[in-house]
């Protein structure tokens, strides 16, 4: 199962649509909460989380995302300057970030 | 009456050249303080004529000048004073003030000069100008870069939408039972479009990213003496006062000095032209320190900023002034944040100026 946290409408859509015509199955989300109380990720999905988020900010997800038993895989998207992504991920440089804009094969490679 | 070795020793104590001449232009007098002016000692040129000491030019009109005063009685020069140009020893010319007054005397007509060097004036009138206009051109780069990265952030999500947009329609048109292969076609030269314009953008914000600060080390009560003497020379008409309280000279800190300057010299500027009719005038500018932070305050005594005026002030093109875009806090804040820091405004109190708060990090390191 792949999962986005997008708040960008036309950008989750786009992203939901590239999968579903891979037949891969996914799920979109607006924001880290709804995600959190709807989603129950397992170690073997893929989540992709945009840092930009209202709300519960993407790093603060991707932590919680992190701290779960059995952690899926975590991607981290951003449209951002450079200083303002490694200012909102001092922590967590492990995980991956593509940068907008972006191409399928970009998002492909991790799953 | 005064003796001479005491009218001798007024010539050599007084700071600016003095020379006396004769109505033929000949040299009687010329004190130590010339002697350090034009590299010539006095006996070398006592006895000759004063366009010795004046670049070739105006040295062959100087007897000429002369003669037309004493035929003329008009001044040109005499009792009024001017700025002129002399050469020193070594060929190199001297900006001089010169003021001239006369005497008749047993011996005839004879000149008084006295003669300000203008060298250290001038190179620190010049040196005012390059910094400034430093300022400028990093105001003018900064603003592109800003304006740059917004844009490119603007552009970047209705672009991914597009290329995946793109691409899940092509891979779903060859995929068709029938595929219709000049709308493949089509739709894999739109991809390629797509990529170029998301090229562009990547272009733009590497060359935005690539400009990381230049991090030295730098004595920050020097930096921001030199910020108050750059507003100050604005501020020259009205009288306000331009303070620091911060005297640690021997205090380092990491930072591009360029780029804060510009920050600081920025929050003074705004100060100044807030307190400009107020009855106290004053801009002061301290510092605080903590284990991981230094704090640069600028406080005005200013009319303040109310809630409403503070919610505006570090959005792009919303500044209130008639001249100038309103980007100048926006980007003062953004250059502080590219060192790790900020840029904040304490919230408004009654009867108090407005007070702004650079903070840096202590071993400030770039983030970018």
């Amino acid at each position: 199962m792949i999962y986005i946290v997008e708040d960008d409408v036309s950008v989750r859509d786009a992203i939901a649509r590239m999968f579903e015509s891979l037949e891969l199955s996914c799920a979109a989300f607006a924001d880290g909460e709804s995600f959190l109380s709807d989603a129950s990720p397992r170690i073997d999905d893929t989540v992709f989380v945009d840092l930009h988020l209202p709300g519960l900010a993407g790093s603060d997800l991707i932590e919680k995302v992190a701290a779960l038993d059995e952690a899926p895989q975590i991607v981290a998207i951003s449209g951002q300057p450079l200083w303002k992504i490694t200012r909102d991920l001092p922590k967590i440089t492990t995980t991956p970030v593509v940068r907008k804009p972006l191409k399928e094969q970009d998002l492909l490679v991790y799953v | 009456m005064v003796s001479s070795s005491c009218l001798h020793s007024v010539l050599d104590t007084a700071v600016n050249g003095i020379i006396v001449i004769d109505d033929n232009g000949t040299i009687l007098i010329y004190n130590r303080a010339c002697e350090n002016m034009f590299g010539y000692k006095s006996a070398e040129v006592v006895g000759k004529n004063v366009n010795t000491l004046m670049p070739s030019a105006i040295a062959k009109q100087h007897d000429q000048f002369i003669r037309n005063y004493l035929k003329s009685g008009d001044p040109k020069v005499v009792g009024i004073g001017r700025e002129v140009v002399g050469r020193h020893k070594d060929g190199t010319e001297i900006p001089i003030e010169l003021s001239v007054g006369e005497a008749q005397t047993e011996s005839g007509h004879q000149f008084i000069g006295v003669l300000k060097d203008l060298r250290a004036t001038k190179e620190y009138e010049e040196r005012l100008r390059v910094l400034q206009s430093n300022l400028v051109t990093m105001t003018r780069v900064n603003a592109l870069d800003e304006m740059g990265a917004a844009i490119a952030h603007e552009v970047n999500q209705p672009l991914t939408a597009l290329m995946l947009y793109l691409q899940t329609a092509a891979r779903r048109a060859r995929a068709a039972d029938q595929p219709d292969d000049p709308m493949i076609s089509l739709m894999d030269k739109a991809v390629v479009e797509a990529e170029r314009a998301g090229h562009i953008i990547q272009r733009m914000r590497n060359f935005v990213e690539r400009q990381a600060p230049q991090c030295i080390g730098t004595g920050l009560a020097t930096l921001i003496d030199d910020c108050l003497e750059l507003v100050r020379v604005g501020h020259e008409a009205d009288d306000v006062e331009f303070i620091s309280t911060f005297v640690d000279y021997n205090y380092q800190l990491e930072l591009d000095s360029v780029q804060i300057q510009q920050i600081l010299v920025n929050l003074i500027r705004n100060a100044g032209e807030a307190v400009k009719d107020q009855p106290v005038k004053q801009v002061i500018v301290s510092v605080e320190r903590d284990d991981d932070n230094v704090f640069v305050k600028v406080m005005d005594t200013g009319p303040g900023l109310d809630e409403e005026a503070v919610s505006h002030l570090f959005k792009a093109f919303t500044g209130t002034k008639r001249r100038g875009l309103g980007i100048g806090l926006a980007i003062s804040r953004s250059i502080a944040q590219n060192h790790g820091g900020d840029l904040l405004v304490e919230p408004y109190e009654e009867g108090k100026g407005a007070t702004f708060t650079l903070r840096l990090p202590v071993n400030s390191k770039a983030t970018s």
